[in-house]
């Protein structure tokens, strides 16, 4: 398997989605804006589709669908405070429908489902380094901001009053997220990326003792389902998002009943 | 407290000063010129019937909220401003869900408060660890430190949340209902280590409570909140 170079190029990417999706997961997951992830990818959905229309990479339609999308819950956020949730319902509505009208548009409609569900046959060396940049970018934003991440996440009025400027922490961690939505639809498919935010990370906080030690089990989850997904759907001739999710959840079905074994012996 | 602290300009000037404040969530104006000093090493209870604005006093004083008229000043400062927050130790309701489902330990937690302040070097890990010990066997809770802060009883939160706002030596601690469902044990054990607090460091508290027996073993003034405004209680 290994022997092949789109092999090794979607192993690399998976592997580093797999790891870092879950650590934005673990922030998002615990200030309830797991709404946000399907908002975001529904609007990386919209972003691909305008890229394939228009002839450019769907990656980079993507990113800038992401990131218009998080601009928009932010605004909405900030401005509507008590309808926050309809605001990014809404959003979440804008991106199925924009990607529903442009789907029509697009010439070759297998293409365009490679991005709902995952592929990582076609990827390319761009397209890899595309993924690498925003990895990394995402672990040191992740890594400056852990001290303020952890405080909002418990609670944003006390972190305020502990010197975290929530508003410009918020809008960097939201756009770090924006980013990895819109490169991960090429791996695990914009319809599921929303669920490796939220699958590893509930795998993590079944198992652990600590946040530290959260943020490092979810993180794991996530590559080990990503490799066992990855190498399944290569054999089984498998889609690789829908592989790697249902992965997820049969490792989350074991940490369930192992912890409850464990806690009765 | 120690000379350098008496000496520091931050213990002259009131922690807390609001003139003329008006306040309105959309159409319904709950603060109508609220005037209101806490000078240092003071106790000043708000009481008031709910939707009064007592927390919403709370909230604007911390910078939390801006007035929309009238002059809000954090030890002298407007608090969009402020930049010693090392100096204010806050304590605001937390829904019971939140901390239910939050996966640190209750040193994690202490720890990521300690070094608040832009003045202030933030201490290494070690010293971290060492600090936030300190805190919580100040509030009597060493013994919990590696507990999940999900597995605490309301009143151990709630003491691991006092180590929190007083992890960086604060000469101003705000507390919004900070017994809101504890029982009369906890409650009383608070309300203690609050008393401590205050006489040991000599910090200004700026606290809204419901609860007539956190009134009486605080002591200082009480202001009622009615009607948009304060006006001080005379028992």
């Amino acid at each position: 398997m290994l022997e092949y170079a789109f092999m090794q190029r979607g192993l690399l990417a998976g592997l580093l989605l797999g790891a870092v999706i879950p650590l934005v997961g673990m922030t998002i997951v615990q200030r309830r804006l797991s709404m946000i992830g399907d908002a975001l990818s529904h609007a990386s959905l919209a972003g691909v589709a305008a890229g394939l229309v228009g002839g450019v990479s769907p990656i980079a339609g993507a990113i800038v669908a992401c990131l218009v999308g998080t601009l928009c819950i932010e605004g909405a956020r900030r401005g509507l405070r008590d309808q926050a949730e309809l605001a990014v319902a809404i959003i979440l509505a804008a991106g199925v429908g924009t990607a529903g009208v442009l789907s029509g548009f697009v010439p070759n409609a297998s293409s365009l489902n490679s991005y709902l569900f995952g592929s990582i046959l076609t990827m390319s060396n761009d397209e890899v380094a595309t993924i690498v940049a925003v990895c990394a970018i995402t672990l040191f934003t992740c890594g400056f901001l852990r001290r303020s991440l952890f405080l909002m996440a418990f609670d944003e009025r006390q972190a305020r009053t502990a010197g975290v400027a929530v508003e410009t922490v918020n809008l960097a961690f939201m756009v770090v997220v924006a980013l990895v939505v819109a490169v991960a639809s090429r791996t695990v498919g914009s319809l599921i990326v929303s669920s490796m935010m939220v699958v590893p990370v509930a795998c993590g906080l079944e198992m652990a003792r600590s946040w530290r030690q959260a943020c490092i089990l979810s993180s794991l989850a996530g590559v080990a389902a990503t490799a066992l997904g990855l190498v399944a759907s290569y054999y089984l001739g498998l889609r690789p998002g829908g592989t790697i999710v249902l992965i997820a959840i049969a490792l989350l079905v074991l940490a369930f009943v192992g912890r409850r074994l464990v806690g009765r012996a | 407290m120690t000379d350098a602290v008496l000496q520091a300009p931050e213990s002259r000037l009131p922690p807390v000063d609001l003139f003329g404040v008006h306040f309105s969530y959309g159409r319904d104006e709950v603060l109508r010129g609220v005037d209101l000093t806490l000078g240092p090493g003071e106790i000043c209870s708000l009481v008031g019937d709910n939707g009064a604005g007592k927390s919403t006093i709370a909230r604007l004083a911390v910078g939390e909220l801006r007035p929309t008229a009238g002059t809000v000043r954090l030890f002298g400062e407007n608090p969009a401003r402020f930049g010693r927050w090392d100096l204010v130790g806050y304590l605001p309701q937390l829904p019971p869900e939140a901390a239910s489902r939050f996966p640190a330990t209750a040193i994690e937690l202490v720890s990521a408060f300690q070094g608040t302040g832009a003045r202030r070097c933030r201490p290494s890990r070690a010293q971290r660890r060492e600090q936030s010990l300190d805190a919580l066997a100040q509030v009597g809770m060493a013994e919990h430190a590696a507990r999940m802060v999900r597995e605490l009883s309301g009143g151990q939160l709630q003491r691991v949340r006092l180590a929190c706002a007083l992890a960086n030596d604060p000469r101003l601690l705000v507390l919004d209902e900070p017994t809101t469902g504890l029982d009369r044990e906890s409650r009383r054990e608070l309300c203690a280590l609050v008393a401590a607090a205050h006489s040991s460091r000599g910090l200004a508290v700026l606290l809204v409570t419901h609860d007539q027996g956190v009134l009486g073993s605080l002591g200082g003034s009480v202001l009622v909140v009615e009607n948009g405004l304060v006006s001080r209680r005379e028992d």
